[in-house]
């Protein structure tokens, strides 16, 4: 049983090996030319080269920075923003048709209106990153307050638990999974945003090192930097699995038995 | 297994399409990339605009239905090397920096000739306390990066022992960058003389009057695989580009005034050109004055990690052969001289 199961997962590497070894195969025999395409075990070197000068840790460094801040700010705002509308209706009403508008921009859009504003220093993108970090977080936020079982309340109600009681021993444990999605979603968006903002404008951060050596013709680098956000990205999800295993544990087991 | 098989050649099938399809829909034009991103106007001065205004290729060309296809490429240097790249264009003007980076990075370019003069201004906001090179130390500066101007800023913070490291480099240019440097999001940056003319900035340092090294030096360059198919093309429009320089060099004044039609104002660029002779500018040559500054730039390049690979650019870049054609059938092989280092005319 195990072994079918590290089989069936090997399998998901049969279609990027072979992406692989076309690649390999087209930049060697230049059936795309190298300077479009660099060759695998070049963008391996380069990477190596980069790591070496310290020139991916410090960019990385100030994109994780950005992503920080702007996930902090973004996802507590979502938080609250999603909390107040799920928990008292005369907000949601108020609230509500608002949020669903600026829901419908995509973060993107709002660019030029943040240059003018902001200019493309720091607070830009903090701004931006924030943007977009609220929405998932709210909308998970509200989604899994209202969807707490009417039953659930009902009783608590019957206890006569007080309004905030009431919402740290029932609400919130019960939304908690739908929140750590609203979590997971929010910091990706973060992180494709922090690249976004970057490839605007920055002085650092991966994605100018990939403006930078678009200008300087280094395809090479430009791919590293692809490579690199999307490893970073899929360690930032991981990481927050591991963090929904730890408090979600009991529901997986509950599900089991 | 028959799926997985099908499914590869399906993709293999896609590629060779993808590939070859280009071959087939070649047409009879010659694409040229200019940088446009300092001329307000899409039109070339000096050489290549005697070329358009004279419709010098038509003459050349008419008889074989070639056409010509002029692009005014906006991301400058950096945009030609792509265009270059990915075959949208066949010939293209390049400063040092962006010709050198694309060679060095493997694009297969030759450069046939030379474009000479570009100016440009070292420019801080009106308000400024900055009031020389060194002062930049620490600020922030709109740099736009990959061409000629982010290699005159090597140049001159070399000069003052400073490197780009001493400064915080942003990536603008434009009207991004004349933004900017009006909201104060940059401190400082190169840009044309029309910025102080408007009273947005003022200049701390300028390429006018000091040595050739800091001024631009352009390359006209076509791809390999164009001058390996179309030898002939090449060699005819080379003439082209050759009796276009020609006219432009006959009268400074009269060139300077024809120039005016890319947006510039007659009074800059009088300024701009002054000191330097008509000769100079429109010299199509290759001679040492390209040389050495190409390998002068190239050691600082290298050093400074904007390029990875060092090469011989007399092996790997320069083709002569034909430019000297060029010049032997139109019997002008004495009407320029050769310039050196110094921008000083060799005697022979």
């Amino acid at each position: 049983m195990k072994i079918h199961v590290f089989f069936s997962r090997l399998l998901g590497l049969l279609i990027p090996l072979f992406l692989v070894a076309s690649w390999h195969y087209l930049s060697v025999h230049e059936v795309v030319p190298t300077t479009l395409l660099p060759l695998p075990s070049v963008l391996f070197d380069t990477w190596w080269d980069m790591q070496k000068s310290g020139e991916l840790l410090l960019n990385m460094k100030m994109s994780l920075l950005r992503v920080g801040g702007g996930f902090l700010v973004g996802a507590s705002v979502g938080f609250l923003l999603g909390t107040v509308m799920g928990v008292w209706k005369p907000v949601e009403l108020y609230l509500y048709p608002v949020f669903n508008f600026f829901r419908q921009v995509p973060v993107v859009a709002w660019i030029p209106f943040l240059l003018i504003w902001l200019g493309i220093g720091e607070w830009f993108k903090i701004v931006f990153i924030s943007c977009g970090a609220i929405i998932p977080m709210a909308l998970k936020t509200f989604e899994g307050i209202r969807g707490v079982p009417t039953s659930y309340l009902e009783v608590v109600r019957a206890f006569e638990y007080g309004k905030f009681r009431m919402f740290r021993t029932v609400i919130l444990p019960s939304a908690l999974p739908s929140i750590l999605t609203g979590l997971r979603i929010s910091l990706s968006e973060a992180w494709m945003l922090v690249i976004g903002a970057e490839l605007v404008a920055a002085g650092e951060g991966i994605g100018n090192v990939m403006i930078i050596a678009r200008r300087l013709f280094q395809t090479d680098v430009v791919l590293v930097g692809v490579v690199v956000i999307a490893v970073t990205g899929f360690i930032m999800d991981k990481l927050l699995d591991l963090l929904e295993t730890r408090f979600l544990g009991w529901r997986r087991i509950q599900n089991v038995q | 297994m028959n799926k997985l098989i099908s499914i590869i050649m399906t993709l293999v099938l896609g590629v060779v399409t993808l590939v070859t399809v280009p071959a087939y829909a070649e047409e009879k034009v010659v694409r040229i990339g200019f940088p446009g991103a300092t001329t307000s106007r899409p039109q070339s001065g000096l050489g290549w605009g005697y070329v358009q205004a004279k419709h010098l290729f038509d003459e050349e060309f008419k008889k074989d239905g070639w056409t010509i296809d002029y692009n005014y490429i906006a991301a400058a240097g950096p945009g030609v090397n792509e265009g270059l790249a990915n075959n949208s264009l066949d010939f293209g003007f390049h400063g040092d920096l962006p010709v050198l980076a694309a060679r060095s990075n493997g694009l297969k370019i030759k450069a046939l000739g030379a474009v000479r003069g570009g100016t440009s201004h070292l420019l801080v906001p009106t308000n400024s306390h900055i009031k020389t090179i060194k002062d930049l130390k620490g600020k922030r500066v709109g740099v736009s990066v990959g061409t000629w101007t982010h290699a005159l800023l090597l140049k001159v913070l070399q000069d003052n022992g400073m490197t780009i490291k001493d400064l915080k480099v942003i990536n603008t240019s434009g009207t991004a960058f004349e933004t900017s440097l009006a909201t104060g999001d940059i401190e400082a940056g190169f840009g044309s003389l029309s910025l102080i003319r408007r009273g947005v900035a003022r200049e701390i340092w300028s390429t006018v009057g000091k040595h050739v090294r800091y001024q631009n030096t352009n390359t006209f360059v076509v791809r390999e695989e164009f001058l390996r198919k179309h030898p002939d093309i090449v060699k005819r429009l080379v003439k082209v580009f050759v009796k276009g320089f020609y006219q432009a060099s006959l009268n400074k004044n009269e060139t300077l005034k024809f120039n005016t039609r890319t947006g510039t104002a007659l009074a800059d660029l009088i300024e701009e050109n002054a000191g330097q002779s008509i000769k100079y500018l429109t010299s199509p040559k290759l001679d040492g004055q390209v040389t050495k500054q190409y390998k002068d730039s190239l050691a600082l390049f290298k050093e400074n990690g904007l390029i990875r690979r060092n090469f011989d650019p007399e092996a790997e870049l320069y083709d002569r052969s034909y430019l000297d054609a060029a010049l032997k059938e139109l019997k002008l092989e004495n009407h320029w001289p050769d310039y050196d280092s110094n921008g000083n005319p060799i005697k022979k």
